[in-house]
């Protein structure tokens, strides 16, 4: 070999080389700005409560007679993952037990969706003889998931958090497809804590 | 004495033998790296008419014949349309090569390692680990960046790798231009993997819709490789400094990436969805990087001409 192809050689491996790192940092970038993307949130106030409400940014957000806030994902699956808050003013003079309002949540809805049934209901800690908070645990069929198009029933799984705040008793749900469930659920804890509720 | 050889063929050559780049050559070799193919320039512009005919084509006949297929019909229907493009392509460039042809092994060989390297890392890495499908579309900023980092140096490294890491090592890369056509054959395989899996992850599509989504990755696809093909083929026959390849590998997933978006962008409008926007962007950003490509390989290869000279770099 002569010396030009010597270094020669070796320039090409540091060519090589070159190209896999520069490859690796872009992906690095990539991850980097996954990561970002992810965490980036929107803000929601309801001005009937004050509540304020950070949700992840580039999902499809509004309220609605049934309840204060909604933001759903546009990318996830059949069914689209949705967090849901509502919000019922107290009355001193009938005060409300929260299990009570889980129960009534239960019933309402049992009428209303298909294969409706609770998995679990957990209380947790106490505050003067009742729980701070209930966690419920639920799950349906969701007939028709996009009304837009043919497509099979899904398994929906719920999650609702209720919990006093302020003058308000406020419900969080989680509803997401069987499959994206347990992907969801942290996501869905974060946002209660962001929104100041100690879980 | 140090004995000197071909860098292509690897046989000894005589001390006055012609060099390129630091690179001793035999006199056939020498002749060679500096040779047009006008087959693969012809075989290149046929497949971008050809492909736009063939969207032309079968969009006329789903709509003059109200053909309504499904479940394994269309499925299938979708497969063969998606290969269609590398077919007319392979038919084109063999049909131009018949004087001096490339060795269809080797053509084939790259073109699968393309398709492999789509389904085995390319498809995996972007859909399942990096998930784009999830956060891309959430803003503006992460839809650029991941279009860019994620999707274009992603897929255009495995392009890259699918001729670096074979036919480039090999004595039938023997001239400058094979670059190009071996990137074109990596990433038409490329291309035809993304579309058969499009297929089937969607259990068959539209054929009018999916004709040319079909054609717009191809397209695109082949374009960029093409850009990488070029660099490939310049670095190993010319004296290149090592930043070479890399440049060549960031200005195709840039460009990749940036189409990506552009394309996303100006496909879905709203609640419209407009795929022949798709099709004209990439017919352009196919014929641009076309003649972008017949420039450069022309330029290079006349200056090789007019001062190359046995025993002078």
């Amino acid at each position: 070999m002569t010396m030009a192809n010597t270094l020669r050689s070796r320039r090409d491996r540091w060519a090589d080389w070159l190209v896999i790192g520069v490859v690796i940092v872009a992906l690095l970038l990539g991850w980097a700005t996954k990561s970002w993307a992810e965490g980036g949130t929107e803000q929601f106030t309801d001005s009937q409560t004050g509540l304020v409400l950070d949700y992840p940014a580039g999902w499809l957000a509004g309220s609605g007679e049934d309840y204060i806030f909604q933001a759903r994902d546009p990318q996830s699956g059949p069914f689209k993952i949705t967090y849901r808050a509502t919000a019922e003013k107290l009355d001193p003079a009938r005060p409300l037990s929260l299990v009570d309002s889980v129960n009534l949540s239960s019933v309402n809805r049992a009428r209303k969706l298909t294969a409706f049934q609770v998995l679990d209901i957990e209380t947790v800690g106490q505050d003067e003889g009742s729980p701070k908070s209930v966690w419920a645990r639920y799950v349906y069929v969701e007939e028709k998931p996009d009304p837009f198009r043919e497509s099979l029933p899904v398994v929906v799984m719920g999650l609702d958090y209720t919990a006093v705040k302020g003058d308000y008793l406020y419900t969080f749900s989680l509803l997401a497809g069987e499959a994206d469930f347990d992907g969801a659920e942290k996501g869905f804890k974060d946002f209660l804590q962001d929104a100041g509720f100690d879980l | 004495m140090i004995e000197q050889i071909c860098c292509v063929c690897h046989k000894p050559v005589a001390p006055d033998a012609p060099r390129l780049g630091g690179r001793y050559y035999c006199q056939l070799h020498y002749d060679k790296v500096a040779q047009d193919r006008k087959s693969m320039w012809a075989s290149g512009l046929l497949q971008i008419i050809g492909l736009l005919v063939f969207v032309g084509l079968v969009a006329g006949i789903v709509s003059l014949t109200d053909l309504a297929l499904d479940g394994t019909a269309l499925v299938l229907a979708g497969v063969i349309l998606a290969v269609i493009p590398a077919l007319l392509w392979l038919g084109f460039f063999y049909r131009q090569d018949r004087l001096e042809p490339e060795p269809k092994g080797y053509i084939l060989g790259v073109f699968v390692l393309g398709g492999l390297l789509a389904s085995a890392v390319g498809i995996p890495l972007i859909r399942d680990l990096f998930r784009v499908q999830e956060w891309m579309p959430r803003s503006t900023a992460a839809s650029i960046l991941g279009s860019i980092l994620v999707i274009g140096f992603g897929q255009e490294f495995l392009k890259y790798a699918a001729v670096r890491y074979s036919v480039y090592l090999s004595p039938e890369f023997d001239e400058r231009i094979d670059g190009v056509i071996y990137g074109t054959a990596a990433g038409l395989g490329f291309a035809t993997m993304l579309n058969i899996h499009y297929v089937a992850s969607n259990a068959g599509v539209d054929l009018g819709m999916g004709v040319i989504r079909i054609t717009v990755t191809a397209l695109a696809q082949a374009s960029f490789a093409g850009i990488s093909g070029y660099f490939l083929g310049r670095a190993k026959f010319e004296e290149e400094p090592a930043w070479w390849l890399p440049l060549g590998v960031t200005i195709a997933s840039v460009l990749n990436g940036v189409f990506t978006y552009v394309r996303g962008e100006i496909v879905a409008i709203g609640l419209d969805y407009k795929p022949v926007n798709g099709l004209i962007l990439a017919a352009v950003v196919a014929l641009a990087t076309f003649v972008a490509l017949y420039y450069l390989m022309r330029r290079a290869n006349r200056l090789t001409l007019a001062t190359g000279s046995p025993g002078l770099e």
